[in-house]
């Protein structure tokens, strides 16, 4: 097991933790936006830089994917980091000036202010959505489009996902909120003919994707997304009516 | 099997790479050449025929600079607005084109001849400001320059030969 130091604490790290792993076990923090427990590491915040010293010459990685090694010193606070730090959040500040995440965080770091023409975004792009859908739920509903300034999250050319299974694990991991779903008792479909009920519907309203919601076959409730209660239950193998009842009336 | 000869141009595209999910990115550029982008329909249709989710064709189609999910013309104008050619007054090419043209901004002309687009540095900075007309370089170009030339000029010539050459000659006539 490999032994390092991090800000001068002696440490003995598990084979194939990472600096920033390592750090939060051992109660040393480093701000994150992109990092989430539950997702490969991804490495496109930058916040979470670090100064590593590997005998020969120091030099600053990101310490959400950077894993750790035999004789490693690792320095998570110092002016340069402090200073690009500042820099980064300075720089999301002016992008989602009225993301909470991003105040907060701002806050921490003890900028108060950005130095140049604000937008009005929410998304500060750490593409959690993106990756929580793909890895976790596997659905890959969704995607980056476009690159630079114009990069975004989407749903495939910004219309009704067919992927989407309506989990709202998307909405859960978003960190600046900016993802929303609700449930509506009585959708309308609107036709040039006329209109039709739909009955119960799940609304994921960044994807543009309403999925009719399955109710229970005794007390007729919704209980969650038709496609959704497919696409699980054949996938737990599950015979078809096996997700028929709510839970309520299944016990 | 659809009928549709766009649809056989993805066939054959994706045929001739044996339908590997690995070969995503050269089947698009087969696409992208034969029609000029990767249209919605294509997109979704590709994503059915390598079982791959549309949101990763979608994704590419709108991240690589090679792709356009908007119709391109038959001669596509890329103008570099690179730091270097930026600083040579390059947009100004960027607008005399779409003048002359009759393009709004980045996109196609209506007869579907021609399409302009910005890009950033091409790599010959020295040689700037730079844009290119299909795969033809045309070095030092200047906004002054561009509306004189007849526009089969531009087009004709420039795609056959070096931009350049033709700049050049058309200095010396003058
Ligand atoms: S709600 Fe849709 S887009 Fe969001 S994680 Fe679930 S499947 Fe993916
Ligand atoms: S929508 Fe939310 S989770 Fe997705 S990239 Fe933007 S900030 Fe991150
Ligand atoms: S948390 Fe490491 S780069 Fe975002
Ligand atoms: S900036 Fe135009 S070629 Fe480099």
């Amino acid at each position: 097991m490999p032994q390092l130091t991090i800000d001068g604490k002696q440490i003995t790290a598990p084979v194939g933790a990472t600096i920033l792993q390592v750090a939060r076990e051992n109660g040393i923090d480093i701000p994150t936006f992109c990092h989430h427990e539950a997702l490969e590491p991804w490495g496109a915040c930058r916040l979470c830089i670090v100064e590593v010293d590997e005998g020969s010459r120091t030099r600053l990685v990101t310490s959400c994917n950077f894993p750790v090694k035999e004789g490693l010193a690792v320095t998570t606070k110092n002016k340069s980091i402090i200073a690009i730090r500042k820099m980064i959040i300075e720089l999301l500040l002016t992008r989602c000036p009225n993301a909470q995440a991003v105040r907060q965080m701002a806050d921490k770091l003890g900028v108060t202010g950005t130095r140049f023409p604000i937008e009005n975004e929410f998304c500060i792009l750490c593409g959690m959505c993106v990756r929580v859908c793909k890895e976790i739920v596997g659905a890959q509903a969704i995607s980056f489009a476009s690159r630079g300034g114009n990069k975004k999250v989407a749903s495939p050319f910004f219309k009704r996902s067919g992927d989407c299974i309506g989990c709202g694990a998307c909405v859960y991991v978003c960190p600046t909120q900016c993802i929303t779903m609700n449930d509506v008792t009585e959708a309308t479909d609107v036709y040039a003919e006329g209109t039709e009920q739909v009955g119960y519907a799940r609304v994921m309203n960044n994807w543009r994707t309403r999925l009719p919601l399955k109710v229970c076959k005794s007390c007729g409730n919704p209980i969650a997304p038709e496609f959704q209660l497919q696409v699980l239950g054949k996938k737990a193998g599950l015979a078809p009516d096996a997700l028929d009842l709510c839970q309520g009336c299944k016990e | 099997m659809d009928n549709n000869p766009a649809m056989k141009t993805l066939d054959s595209a994706v045929e001739k790479y044996g339908g590997k999910k690995e070969a995503l990115l050269s089947i698009m550029h087969e696409i992208q050449k034969a029609q000029g982008s990767i249209s919605e329909d294509s997109a979704r249709y590709l994503s059915q025929k390598l079982d791959i989710p549309v949101s990763q064709v979608f994704s590419a189609a709108t991240f690589y600079r090679a792709f356009s999910t908007e119709p391109r013309g038959k001669h596509h104008i890329k103008v570099c607005t690179g730091t270097s050619c930026y600083l040579r007054a390059s947009e100004k090419i960027f607008e005399r084109i779409g003048r002359e043209l009759n393009i709004a901004g980045e996109g196609a002309s209506e007869d579907g001849e021609f399409s302009v687009e910005k890009v950033r540095c091409m790599g010959c900075c020295n040689a700037g400001p730079v844009m290119a007309i299909d795969e033809q370089i045309c070095e030092d170009v200047s906004a002054g320059k561009i509306p004189d030339l007849p526009k089969q000029e531009i087009i004709g010539e420039m795609t056959h030969r070096k931009a350049t050459t033709v700049i050049k000659k058309y200095r010396e006539d003058k």
